[in-house]
Protein backbone atom coordinates (compact mmCIF):
# COMPACT_ATOMS: atom_id res chain seq x y z
CA UNK A 1 0.00 0.00 0.00
CA UNK A 2 1.21 3.47 -0.80
CA UNK A 3 2.42 5.64 2.09
CA UNK A 4 1.23 8.80 0.41
CA UNK A 5 -2.12 9.54 -1.23
CA UNK A 6 -3.27 12.64 -3.10
CA UNK A 7 -6.84 13.77 -3.53
CA UNK A 8 -7.86 16.91 -5.38
CA UNK A 9 -11.21 18.65 -4.97
CA UNK A 10 -11.92 18.88 -8.69
CA UNK A 11 -15.46 20.10 -8.08
CA UNK A 12 -13.82 23.38 -7.11
CA UNK A 13 -12.07 23.44 -10.49
CA UNK A 14 -15.26 22.68 -12.41
CA UNK A 15 -17.25 25.29 -10.49
CA UNK A 16 -14.74 28.02 -11.26
CA UNK A 17 -13.20 28.52 -7.80
CA UNK A 18 -9.93 30.49 -7.87
CA UNK A 19 -8.02 27.69 -6.13
CA UNK A 20 -8.32 23.92 -6.02
CA UNK A 21 -7.39 22.28 -2.69
CA UNK A 22 -5.32 19.08 -2.84
CA UNK A 23 -5.31 16.93 0.28
CA UNK A 24 -2.15 14.89 0.80
CA UNK A 25 -2.25 12.08 3.37
CA UNK A 26 1.00 10.69 4.81
CA UNK A 27 0.39 7.35 6.52
CA UNK A 28 4.07 6.62 7.24
CA UNK A 29 5.14 8.38 10.51
CA UNK A 30 8.76 8.48 9.21
CA UNK A 31 7.70 11.21 6.78
CA UNK A 32 6.78 13.63 9.56
CA UNK A 33 9.05 16.67 9.72
CA UNK A 34 10.66 15.99 6.33
CA UNK A 35 10.77 18.34 3.36
CA UNK A 36 8.33 17.57 0.59
CA UNK A 37 7.27 19.08 -2.72
CA UNK A 38 3.94 19.19 -4.52
CA UNK A 39 4.09 19.60 -8.26
CA UNK A 40 1.45 19.96 -11.00
CA UNK A 41 2.62 19.05 -14.49
CA UNK A 42 1.14 19.27 -17.95
CA UNK A 43 2.25 16.26 -19.96
CA UNK A 44 2.35 15.62 -23.67
CA UNK A 45 2.71 11.91 -24.41
CA UNK A 46 3.53 10.98 -27.97
CA UNK A 47 1.87 7.83 -29.34
CA UNK A 48 4.91 6.03 -30.66
CA UNK A 49 7.10 3.05 -29.86
CA UNK A 50 10.08 5.38 -29.27
CA UNK A 51 8.56 8.66 -28.14
CA UNK A 52 10.05 11.92 -26.90
CA UNK A 53 7.49 13.07 -24.34
CA UNK A 54 7.42 16.51 -22.77
CA UNK A 55 6.38 17.92 -19.42
CA UNK A 56 5.80 21.45 -18.22
CA UNK A 57 5.72 22.24 -14.51
CA UNK A 58 2.75 24.55 -14.09
CA UNK A 59 2.79 24.77 -10.29
CA UNK A 60 5.29 23.84 -7.60
CA UNK A 61 4.92 24.10 -3.83
CA UNK A 62 7.63 23.03 -1.36
CA UNK A 63 6.45 22.35 2.18
CA UNK A 64 7.36 20.52 5.41
CA UNK A 65 5.28 17.48 6.38
CA UNK A 66 3.89 18.74 9.68
CA UNK A 67 0.81 16.57 9.99
CA UNK A 68 -0.73 13.35 8.69
CA UNK A 69 -2.91 15.43 6.39
CA UNK A 70 -1.53 18.43 4.51
CA UNK A 71 -3.43 20.70 2.13
CA UNK A 72 -2.03 22.56 -0.86
CA UNK A 73 -4.13 25.18 -2.67
CA UNK A 74 -3.39 25.12 -6.39
CA UNK A 75 -4.50 28.11 -8.50
CA UNK A 76 -7.13 27.10 -11.07
CA UNK A 77 -5.09 28.87 -13.75
CA UNK A 78 -2.36 26.24 -13.33
CA UNK A 79 -4.60 23.50 -14.76
CA UNK A 80 -5.08 22.81 -18.45
CA UNK A 81 -8.73 23.41 -19.27
CA UNK A 82 -9.22 19.99 -20.83
CA UNK A 83 -7.58 16.65 -21.48
CA UNK A 84 -6.77 15.95 -25.11
CA UNK A 85 -6.55 12.48 -26.63
CA UNK A 86 -5.51 12.66 -30.26
CA UNK A 87 -4.20 10.23 -32.82
CA UNK A 88 -0.56 11.19 -32.28
CA UNK A 89 -0.42 12.94 -28.89
CA UNK A 90 -2.26 13.10 -25.57
CA UNK A 91 -2.28 16.09 -23.25
CA UNK A 92 -2.87 15.22 -19.63
CA UNK A 93 -2.24 16.68 -16.21
CA UNK A 94 -0.44 15.00 -13.33
CA UNK A 95 -0.06 15.83 -9.65
CA UNK A 96 3.05 14.61 -7.87
CA UNK A 97 4.27 14.62 -4.27
CA UNK A 98 7.90 13.86 -3.45
CA UNK A 99 9.17 13.45 0.11
CA UNK A 100 12.89 13.99 0.65
CA UNK A 101 13.48 10.84 2.71
CA UNK A 102 16.46 9.25 0.97
CA UNK A 103 19.68 10.20 -0.79
CA UNK A 104 18.82 8.62 -4.13
CA UNK A 105 15.28 7.26 -4.23
CA UNK A 106 12.84 9.62 -2.55
CA UNK A 107 9.29 8.46 -1.80
CA UNK A 108 6.94 9.81 -4.41
CA UNK A 109 3.43 9.40 -5.68
CA UNK A 110 1.94 10.53 -8.96
CA UNK A 111 -1.66 10.82 -9.90
CA UNK A 112 -3.34 11.79 -13.12
CA UNK A 113 -5.77 14.68 -12.63
CA UNK A 114 -9.03 13.75 -14.36
CA UNK A 115 -9.98 16.64 -16.64
CA UNK A 116 -12.98 16.84 -18.95
CA UNK A 117 -12.61 15.97 -22.62
CA UNK A 118 -13.42 18.55 -25.24
CA UNK A 119 -16.58 17.77 -27.19
CA UNK A 120 -15.91 19.21 -30.63
CA UNK A 121 -18.25 19.58 -33.53
CA UNK A 122 -17.26 17.52 -36.57
CA UNK A 123 -19.51 19.47 -38.95
CA UNK A 124 -17.69 20.47 -42.12
CA UNK A 125 -14.36 18.87 -41.19
CA UNK A 126 -12.05 18.40 -44.17
CA UNK A 127 -11.53 14.76 -45.10
CA UNK A 128 -7.81 15.35 -45.62
CA UNK A 129 -6.55 17.96 -43.12
CA UNK A 130 -3.00 18.01 -44.55
CA UNK A 131 -4.29 18.78 -48.03
CA UNK A 132 -6.65 21.46 -46.70
CA UNK A 133 -3.86 23.22 -44.82
CA UNK A 134 -1.22 22.81 -47.50
CA UNK A 135 -2.84 22.30 -50.91
CA UNK A 136 -0.57 21.17 -53.70
CA UNK A 137 0.91 24.19 -55.45
CA UNK A 138 1.43 23.63 -59.16
CA UNK A 139 3.87 26.15 -60.54
CA UNK A 140 4.67 26.74 -64.19
CA UNK A 141 8.16 28.17 -63.87
CA UNK A 142 8.19 29.80 -67.30
CA UNK A 143 4.79 31.49 -66.92
CA UNK A 144 5.65 32.58 -63.41
CA UNK A 145 9.02 33.97 -64.50
CA UNK A 146 7.37 35.97 -67.28
CA UNK A 147 4.92 37.73 -64.93
CA UNK A 148 7.43 38.94 -62.34
CA UNK A 149 8.88 42.42 -62.74
CA UNK A 150 12.07 43.16 -64.68
CA UNK A 151 13.86 43.93 -61.39
CA UNK A 152 12.81 40.57 -59.92
CA UNK A 153 13.88 38.81 -63.12
CA UNK A 154 17.33 40.33 -62.67
CA UNK A 155 17.32 39.29 -59.00
CA UNK A 156 16.47 35.72 -59.98
CA UNK A 157 19.21 35.59 -62.62
CA UNK A 158 21.76 37.03 -60.14
CA UNK A 159 20.77 34.48 -57.47
CA UNK A 160 20.95 31.60 -59.91
CA UNK A 161 24.34 32.71 -61.27
CA UNK A 162 25.74 33.13 -57.75
CA UNK A 163 24.56 29.67 -56.81
CA UNK A 164 26.12 28.03 -59.89
CA UNK A 165 29.41 29.96 -59.54
CA UNK A 166 29.54 29.11 -55.82
CA UNK A 167 28.85 25.45 -56.52
CA UNK A 168 31.47 25.11 -59.25
CA UNK A 169 34.05 27.19 -57.33
CA UNK A 170 33.52 25.19 -54.15
CA UNK A 171 33.85 21.92 -56.03
CA UNK A 172 37.15 22.87 -57.67
CA UNK A 173 38.48 24.27 -54.40
CA UNK A 174 37.61 20.98 -52.69
CA UNK A 175 39.34 19.00 -55.46
CA UNK A 176 42.42 21.25 -55.25
CA UNK A 177 42.63 20.98 -51.43
CA UNK A 178 42.07 17.24 -51.41
CA UNK A 179 44.31 16.09 -54.20
CA UNK A 180 46.76 18.88 -55.13
CA UNK A 181 47.53 21.41 -52.41
CA UNK A 182 50.35 20.75 -49.95
CA UNK A 183 48.78 23.35 -47.65
CA UNK A 184 45.01 23.21 -48.19
CA UNK A 185 43.29 26.57 -48.43
CA UNK A 186 39.98 25.67 -46.78
CA UNK A 187 39.29 21.95 -46.56
CA UNK A 188 42.15 21.02 -44.27
CA UNK A 189 40.37 18.78 -41.76
CA UNK A 190 41.18 15.11 -41.91
CA UNK A 191 37.56 14.06 -41.39
CA UNK A 192 35.64 16.68 -43.32
CA UNK A 193 37.64 16.16 -46.43
CA UNK A 194 36.97 18.28 -49.47
CA UNK A 195 34.44 16.34 -51.50
CA UNK A 196 32.27 15.71 -48.50
CA UNK A 197 32.33 19.40 -47.58
CA UNK A 198 31.62 20.30 -51.20
CA UNK A 199 28.55 18.07 -51.06
CA UNK A 200 27.34 19.80 -47.89
CA UNK A 201 28.00 23.18 -49.54
CA UNK A 202 25.98 22.17 -52.58
CA UNK A 203 23.10 21.04 -50.38
CA UNK A 204 23.09 24.27 -48.34
CA UNK A 205 23.40 26.38 -51.49
CA UNK A 206 20.67 24.41 -53.21
CA UNK A 207 18.31 24.78 -50.25
CA UNK A 208 18.99 28.54 -50.04
CA UNK A 209 18.44 28.93 -53.76
CA UNK A 210 15.24 26.92 -53.64
CA UNK A 211 13.87 29.19 -50.87
CA UNK A 212 14.89 32.39 -52.67
CA UNK A 213 13.55 31.02 -55.95
CA UNK A 214 10.03 30.61 -54.49
CA UNK A 215 10.24 33.99 -52.77
CA UNK A 216 11.11 35.75 -56.00
CA UNK A 217 8.49 33.87 -58.01
CA UNK A 218 5.79 35.00 -55.56
CA UNK A 219 6.56 38.68 -56.11
CA UNK A 220 4.00 39.04 -58.91
CA UNK A 221 1.61 39.83 -56.10
CA UNK A 222 1.91 41.61 -52.78
CA UNK A 223 -0.20 40.22 -49.98
CA UNK A 224 -0.18 41.32 -46.35
CA UNK A 225 -2.39 41.22 -43.31
CA UNK A 226 -4.16 44.52 -42.68
CA UNK A 227 -2.46 46.88 -40.24
CA UNK A 228 -5.23 46.57 -37.63
CA UNK A 229 -7.11 43.33 -38.18
CA UNK A 230 -10.20 42.91 -35.96
CA UNK A 231 -10.39 40.48 -33.04
CA UNK A 232 -12.09 37.33 -34.25
CA UNK A 233 -15.03 36.43 -32.04
CA UNK A 234 -18.03 34.15 -32.17
CA UNK A 235 -21.25 35.58 -33.61
CA UNK A 236 -19.56 38.27 -35.69
CA UNK A 237 -19.35 38.45 -39.46
CA UNK A 238 -16.31 39.40 -41.47
CA UNK A 239 -15.10 40.18 -44.95
CA UNK A 240 -11.73 39.04 -46.24
CA UNK A 241 -10.80 42.69 -46.64
CA UNK A 242 -10.86 42.92 -42.83
CA UNK A 243 -7.73 40.77 -42.78
CA UNK A 244 -6.13 40.97 -46.20
CA UNK A 245 -4.59 43.60 -48.48
CA UNK A 246 -3.34 42.19 -51.77
CA UNK A 247 -2.57 43.49 -55.23
CA UNK A 248 -1.14 41.90 -58.31
CA UNK A 249 1.25 43.31 -60.89
CA UNK A 250 -0.37 41.23 -63.60
CA UNK A 251 -3.82 40.01 -64.61
CA UNK A 252 -4.63 36.81 -62.75
CA UNK A 253 -6.89 33.99 -63.82
CA UNK A 254 -8.64 31.39 -61.70
CA UNK A 255 -7.90 32.96 -58.34
CA UNK A 256 -9.14 31.07 -55.29
CA UNK A 257 -9.10 32.53 -51.80
CA UNK A 258 -9.62 30.28 -48.80
CA UNK A 259 -9.62 30.76 -45.08
CA UNK A 260 -8.63 27.53 -43.39
CA UNK A 261 -8.28 26.71 -39.70
CA UNK A 262 -6.58 23.57 -38.47
CA UNK A 263 -5.18 21.80 -35.47
CA UNK A 264 -1.73 20.32 -35.69
CA UNK A 265 -0.61 17.68 -33.22
CA UNK A 266 3.03 18.38 -32.37
CA UNK A 267 5.66 16.18 -30.79
CA UNK A 268 8.83 14.24 -31.37
CA UNK A 269 9.99 10.64 -31.65
CA UNK A 270 13.16 8.72 -32.37
CA UNK A 271 13.98 6.63 -35.39
CA UNK A 272 16.98 4.55 -36.43
CA UNK A 273 19.45 2.59 -34.37
CA UNK A 274 22.74 2.85 -36.26
CA UNK A 275 25.51 5.41 -35.94
CA UNK A 276 23.07 8.26 -36.24
CA UNK A 277 19.66 8.35 -34.63
CA UNK A 278 16.99 10.64 -36.02
CA UNK A 279 14.91 12.86 -33.78
CA UNK A 280 11.78 13.47 -35.85
CA UNK A 281 9.77 16.57 -35.01
CA UNK A 282 6.23 16.55 -36.34
CA UNK A 283 3.34 18.98 -36.54
CA UNK A 284 0.74 16.78 -38.17
CA UNK A 285 -2.62 18.32 -39.14
CA UNK A 286 -5.34 16.41 -37.31
CA UNK A 287 -8.46 18.52 -37.96
CA UNK A 288 -9.12 21.20 -40.54
CA UNK A 289 -12.04 23.36 -41.57
CA UNK A 290 -12.33 25.39 -44.74
CA UNK A 291 -14.32 28.37 -43.46
CA UNK A 292 -14.34 30.42 -46.64
CA UNK A 293 -13.65 29.47 -50.23
CA UNK A 294 -14.39 31.36 -53.40
CA UNK A 295 -12.97 31.36 -56.91
CA UNK A 296 -13.07 34.22 -59.35
CA UNK A 297 -12.23 33.90 -63.04
CA UNK A 298 -10.17 37.08 -63.43
CA UNK A 299 -8.49 39.63 -61.18
CA UNK A 300 -7.17 42.64 -63.04
CA UNK A 301 -3.71 43.95 -62.45
CA UNK A 302 -3.19 46.58 -59.76
CA UNK A 303 -6.70 45.93 -58.41
CA UNK A 304 -7.18 45.05 -54.75
CA UNK A 305 -7.60 41.30 -54.86
CA UNK A 306 -9.67 41.16 -51.68
CA UNK A 307 -12.41 43.34 -53.19
CA UNK A 308 -13.28 40.48 -55.56
CA UNK A 309 -14.12 38.40 -52.48
CA UNK A 310 -16.46 40.74 -50.68
CA UNK A 311 -18.87 38.17 -49.23
CA UNK A 312 -19.52 38.27 -45.51
CA UNK A 313 -18.95 35.14 -43.49
CA UNK A 314 -18.68 34.06 -39.88
CA UNK A 315 -15.95 32.00 -38.27
CA UNK A 316 -18.09 30.37 -35.57
CA UNK A 317 -17.31 26.86 -36.73
CA UNK A 318 -13.66 27.38 -35.77
CA UNK A 319 -14.63 27.95 -32.15
CA UNK A 320 -16.87 24.87 -32.03
CA UNK A 321 -14.75 22.47 -34.07
CA UNK A 322 -11.17 23.28 -33.15
CA UNK A 323 -8.97 22.75 -30.12
CA UNK A 324 -7.51 26.07 -28.95
CA UNK A 325 -3.75 26.55 -29.11
CA UNK A 326 -2.31 24.28 -26.39
CA UNK A 327 1.46 24.02 -26.76
CA UNK A 328 3.41 23.15 -23.62
CA UNK A 329 6.78 23.69 -25.34
CA UNK A 330 8.02 24.76 -28.78
CA UNK A 331 7.74 21.20 -30.02
CA UNK A 332 4.95 19.52 -28.02
CA UNK A 333 1.23 20.08 -27.81
CA UNK A 334 -1.63 21.00 -30.09
CA UNK A 335 -1.30 24.00 -32.36
CA UNK A 336 -4.15 26.10 -33.69
CA UNK A 337 -3.38 27.58 -37.08
CA UNK A 338 -5.50 29.83 -39.28
CA UNK A 339 -4.35 30.76 -42.76
CA UNK A 340 -5.56 32.72 -45.75
CA UNK A 341 -4.53 30.94 -48.93
CA UNK A 342 -4.30 32.81 -52.22
CA UNK A 343 -4.16 30.18 -54.95
CA UNK A 344 -3.59 31.25 -58.53
CA UNK A 345 -3.72 28.73 -61.40
CA UNK A 346 -0.18 27.72 -62.26
CA UNK A 347 1.50 30.64 -60.47
CA UNK A 348 3.09 30.39 -57.03
CA UNK A 349 0.51 30.46 -54.21
CA UNK A 350 0.73 32.58 -51.06
CA UNK A 351 -0.28 31.75 -47.51
CA UNK A 352 -0.77 34.29 -44.73
CA UNK A 353 -1.18 33.21 -41.14
CA UNK A 354 -3.72 34.77 -38.77
CA UNK A 355 -2.03 34.45 -35.36
CA UNK A 356 -3.91 32.80 -32.51
CA UNK A 357 -3.79 36.08 -30.55
CA UNK A 358 -6.39 37.42 -33.01
CA UNK A 359 -8.92 34.82 -31.86
CA UNK A 360 -11.05 35.46 -28.82
CA UNK A 361 -9.83 32.76 -26.44
CA UNK A 362 -12.98 32.70 -24.33
CA UNK A 363 -15.17 31.72 -27.31
CA UNK A 364 -13.53 28.31 -27.70
CA UNK A 365 -15.32 25.17 -26.61
CA UNK A 366 -13.08 24.57 -23.60
CA UNK A 367 -14.46 27.66 -21.88
CA UNK A 368 -17.81 25.96 -21.63
CA UNK A 369 -16.26 23.00 -19.77
CA UNK A 370 -15.00 24.74 -16.67
CA UNK A 371 -16.41 27.74 -14.90
CA UNK A 372 -14.47 30.95 -15.11
CA UNK A 373 -12.14 31.57 -12.17
CA UNK A 374 -13.52 34.37 -10.06
CA UNK B 1 7.72 -7.24 -40.35
CA UNK B 2 10.91 -8.82 -41.72
CA UNK B 3 11.33 -8.26 -45.44
CA UNK B 4 13.36 -10.59 -47.68
CA UNK B 5 16.91 -9.32 -48.22
CA UNK B 6 17.31 -7.42 -51.48
CA UNK B 7 20.69 -8.28 -53.03
CA UNK B 8 20.65 -5.13 -55.15
CA UNK B 9 24.44 -5.30 -55.68
CA UNK B 10 24.05 -8.87 -56.95
CA UNK B 11 26.93 -10.17 -54.88
CA UNK B 12 25.41 -13.64 -54.39
CA UNK B 13 27.08 -15.06 -57.49
CA UNK B 14 30.20 -12.95 -57.36
CA UNK B 15 33.49 -14.57 -56.28
CA UNK B 16 34.89 -12.83 -53.21
CA UNK B 17 37.54 -15.38 -52.23
CA UNK B 18 40.35 -13.35 -53.75
CA UNK B 19 39.03 -9.97 -52.65
CA UNK B 20 40.95 -8.73 -49.62
CA UNK B 21 38.63 -5.88 -48.78
CA UNK B 22 34.93 -5.21 -49.40
CA UNK B 23 33.79 -1.73 -48.37
CA UNK B 24 30.15 -0.68 -48.12
CA UNK B 25 29.92 3.10 -48.08
CA UNK B 26 26.85 5.01 -47.03
CA UNK B 27 25.05 7.05 -44.44
CA UNK B 28 23.54 5.62 -41.26
CA UNK B 29 20.59 3.38 -42.06
CA UNK B 30 21.72 2.69 -45.63
CA UNK B 31 21.98 -1.05 -44.97
CA UNK B 32 25.78 -1.48 -44.77
CA UNK B 33 25.67 -3.72 -41.72
CA UNK B 34 22.70 -5.66 -43.12
CA UNK B 35 24.64 -6.37 -46.30
CA UNK B 36 27.61 -7.59 -44.29
CA UNK B 37 25.30 -9.80 -42.22
CA UNK B 38 23.84 -11.19 -45.41
CA UNK B 39 27.28 -12.02 -46.82
CA UNK B 40 28.34 -13.70 -43.58
CA UNK B 41 25.18 -15.80 -43.54
CA UNK B 42 24.75 -16.61 -47.23
CA UNK B 43 27.80 -16.01 -49.35
CA UNK B 44 29.90 -19.15 -50.01
CA UNK B 45 33.15 -17.18 -49.67
CA UNK B 46 32.19 -15.65 -46.32
CA UNK B 47 29.98 -18.04 -44.37
CA UNK B 48 31.26 -20.73 -42.00
CA UNK B 49 34.55 -18.93 -41.46
CA UNK B 50 36.13 -17.59 -38.30
CA UNK B 51 34.95 -14.03 -37.97
CA UNK B 52 36.24 -11.27 -35.72
CA UNK B 53 34.00 -8.26 -35.25
CA UNK B 54 35.29 -4.82 -34.52
CA UNK B 55 32.49 -2.55 -33.46
CA UNK B 56 32.75 1.00 -32.28
CA UNK B 57 35.89 0.41 -30.17
CA UNK B 58 38.94 2.63 -30.28
CA UNK B 59 41.01 1.80 -33.33
CA UNK B 60 44.23 1.56 -31.33
CA UNK B 61 42.89 -1.62 -29.76
CA UNK B 62 41.85 -3.23 -33.03
CA UNK B 63 44.98 -5.32 -33.45
CA UNK B 64 44.53 -6.73 -29.94
CA UNK B 65 41.15 -8.15 -30.89
CA UNK B 66 42.34 -9.87 -34.04
CA UNK B 67 44.29 -13.14 -33.88
CA UNK B 68 47.60 -13.55 -35.71
CA UNK B 69 46.22 -16.21 -38.04
CA UNK B 70 44.43 -14.78 -41.09
CA UNK B 71 40.68 -14.54 -40.63
CA UNK B 72 37.67 -12.58 -41.81
CA UNK B 73 37.43 -9.27 -39.96
CA UNK B 74 34.22 -7.25 -39.91
CA UNK B 75 34.64 -3.54 -39.15
CA UNK B 76 31.18 -2.26 -38.32
CA UNK B 77 31.80 1.49 -38.34
CA UNK B 78 34.62 3.25 -40.12
CA UNK B 79 34.01 6.87 -39.17
CA UNK B 80 37.23 8.85 -39.36
CA UNK B 81 40.07 9.03 -41.84
CA UNK B 82 42.77 8.04 -39.35
CA UNK B 83 41.13 4.62 -38.89
CA UNK B 84 41.92 3.80 -42.53
CA UNK B 85 45.47 3.33 -41.30
CA UNK B 86 44.23 0.59 -38.94
CA UNK B 87 42.48 -1.11 -41.84
CA UNK B 88 45.77 -1.01 -43.75
CA UNK B 89 47.53 -2.67 -40.81
CA UNK B 90 44.95 -5.48 -40.71
CA UNK B 91 45.28 -6.02 -44.46
CA UNK B 92 49.06 -6.14 -44.14
CA UNK B 93 48.66 -8.82 -41.46
CA UNK B 94 46.91 -11.00 -44.07
CA UNK B 95 43.28 -10.66 -42.96
CA UNK B 96 40.29 -10.27 -45.25
CA UNK B 97 37.96 -7.44 -44.31
CA UNK B 98 34.31 -6.49 -44.67
CA UNK B 99 33.94 -2.82 -43.78
CA UNK B 100 30.92 -0.55 -43.25
CA UNK B 101 32.23 2.94 -43.89
CA UNK B 102 30.93 6.49 -43.55
CA UNK B 103 33.92 7.99 -45.36
CA UNK B 104 33.84 9.22 -48.95
CA UNK B 105 34.97 6.81 -51.62
CA UNK B 106 38.42 8.38 -52.34
CA UNK B 107 39.47 7.82 -48.72
CA UNK B 108 39.64 4.07 -49.36
CA UNK B 109 41.69 4.25 -52.55
CA UNK B 110 45.09 3.96 -50.77
CA UNK B 111 43.99 0.52 -49.52
CA UNK B 112 44.23 -0.81 -53.07
CA UNK B 113 47.96 -1.06 -52.41
CA UNK B 114 47.25 -4.07 -50.16
CA UNK B 115 45.31 -6.18 -52.65
CA UNK B 116 42.07 -6.46 -54.60
CA UNK B 117 39.31 -4.30 -53.16
CA UNK B 118 35.62 -3.80 -53.92
CA UNK B 119 33.79 -0.71 -52.75
CA UNK B 120 30.12 0.07 -53.08
CA UNK B 121 28.48 3.44 -52.45
CA UNK B 122 25.14 2.04 -51.38
CA UNK B 123 23.31 5.26 -50.52
CA UNK B 124 23.27 6.64 -54.05
CA UNK B 125 21.52 3.79 -55.88
CA UNK B 126 18.07 4.61 -57.28
CA UNK B 127 17.54 0.91 -58.13
CA UNK B 128 17.85 0.01 -54.46
CA UNK B 129 15.20 2.54 -53.55
CA UNK B 130 12.87 1.40 -56.35
CA UNK B 131 13.20 -2.21 -55.09
CA UNK B 132 12.49 -1.12 -51.52
CA UNK B 133 9.44 0.86 -52.67
CA UNK B 134 8.16 -2.10 -54.69
CA UNK B 135 8.55 -4.37 -51.63
CA UNK B 136 6.48 -1.91 -49.63
CA UNK B 137 3.86 -1.54 -52.38
CA UNK B 138 4.55 2.17 -52.83
CA UNK B 139 4.57 3.90 -56.24
CA UNK B 140 7.04 6.60 -57.09
CA UNK B 141 8.16 8.84 -59.90
CA UNK B 142 11.85 8.92 -60.84
CA UNK B 143 11.89 12.58 -59.78
CA UNK B 144 10.72 11.76 -56.26
CA UNK B 145 13.35 9.02 -55.90
CA UNK B 146 15.99 11.49 -57.10
CA UNK B 147 14.80 14.15 -54.63
CA UNK B 148 14.73 11.61 -51.82
CA UNK B 149 18.30 10.48 -52.54
CA UNK B 150 19.54 14.07 -52.64
CA UNK B 151 17.82 14.84 -49.35
CA UNK B 152 18.44 11.65 -47.35
CA UNK B 153 20.57 9.25 -49.39
CA UNK B 154 19.20 5.89 -50.55
CA UNK B 155 18.63 4.40 -47.13
CA UNK B 156 15.92 2.28 -45.62
CA UNK B 157 15.79 4.04 -42.26
CA UNK B 158 14.82 7.38 -43.76
CA UNK B 159 12.55 5.78 -46.36
CA UNK B 160 10.53 4.08 -43.61
CA UNK B 161 10.59 7.30 -41.60
CA UNK B 162 9.05 9.23 -44.51
CA UNK B 163 6.53 6.58 -45.56
CA UNK B 164 5.17 5.96 -42.08
CA UNK B 165 3.99 9.55 -41.76
CA UNK B 166 0.89 8.98 -43.81
CA UNK B 167 -1.23 6.60 -45.77
CA UNK B 168 0.12 7.84 -49.10
CA UNK B 169 0.53 5.18 -51.75
CA UNK B 170 3.23 7.16 -53.55
CA UNK B 171 6.58 8.57 -52.51
CA UNK B 172 5.90 11.96 -54.14
CA UNK B 173 3.03 12.76 -51.76
CA UNK B 174 4.78 11.26 -48.74
CA UNK B 175 7.93 13.30 -49.36
CA UNK B 176 5.96 16.49 -49.87
CA UNK B 177 3.99 15.90 -46.69
CA UNK B 178 7.16 15.05 -44.74
CA UNK B 179 8.95 18.21 -45.84
CA UNK B 180 5.93 20.34 -44.97
CA UNK B 181 4.99 18.94 -41.57
CA UNK B 182 8.05 17.07 -40.28
CA UNK B 183 11.71 17.82 -39.64
CA UNK B 184 14.64 15.62 -38.70
CA UNK B 185 17.65 16.19 -36.55
CA UNK B 186 20.44 13.61 -36.68
CA UNK B 187 21.99 12.77 -33.35
CA UNK B 188 25.19 10.74 -33.23
CA UNK B 189 25.00 7.62 -31.07
CA UNK B 190 27.93 7.55 -28.71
Amino acid sequence: MNDITIEGDLDALYSGAPTVPFTIAFSNPKHQGLNAKFCLRHLVNVHDSDPVNAAHVAFEHPFVVSDRICTVDVPSSAFPRFAYHGSKVDITCQAEVVVDDAIFFDSKVRQTVPLPRLELSDVGLAANPSEALDPHDTISFFRNFMVISFKQKLAWIATFTTFILGLVGNFFLALYDTFVAANPLVYSSEVDIGLFAAGIGAFVGGTAFSALNKKILRTYKIANLTANPPMIAKGRRYRLSDFLEATSSTNLQDVTLRLVVANQECGQYWRGSGTDRRRVTFSQPSRALVLFEKTTAVVFKRADIETYFNDRFDLDQAFDGMVPHSMISDTHGVKFVAVIQIMVGDLADTTLELPFEMWNRSDFADHRLLGEAK
Amino acid sequence: MTRPFDDYLQLANRRLANTRLVVFIGCSGAGKSSYIQHLLAQHPDCRDRPVVRIEQGRPLTWHEKVPDTPCLVVVDELLVMRDVWQIAKLLRAGHRLLVASHLPRPCHWPLLLFGPMLQFQIDRLPAKLFNALAQRGVRSSAGAVDRFIRQFGANYADLDMVLETGPDADLDSALRRFNRFYSVERVRNN
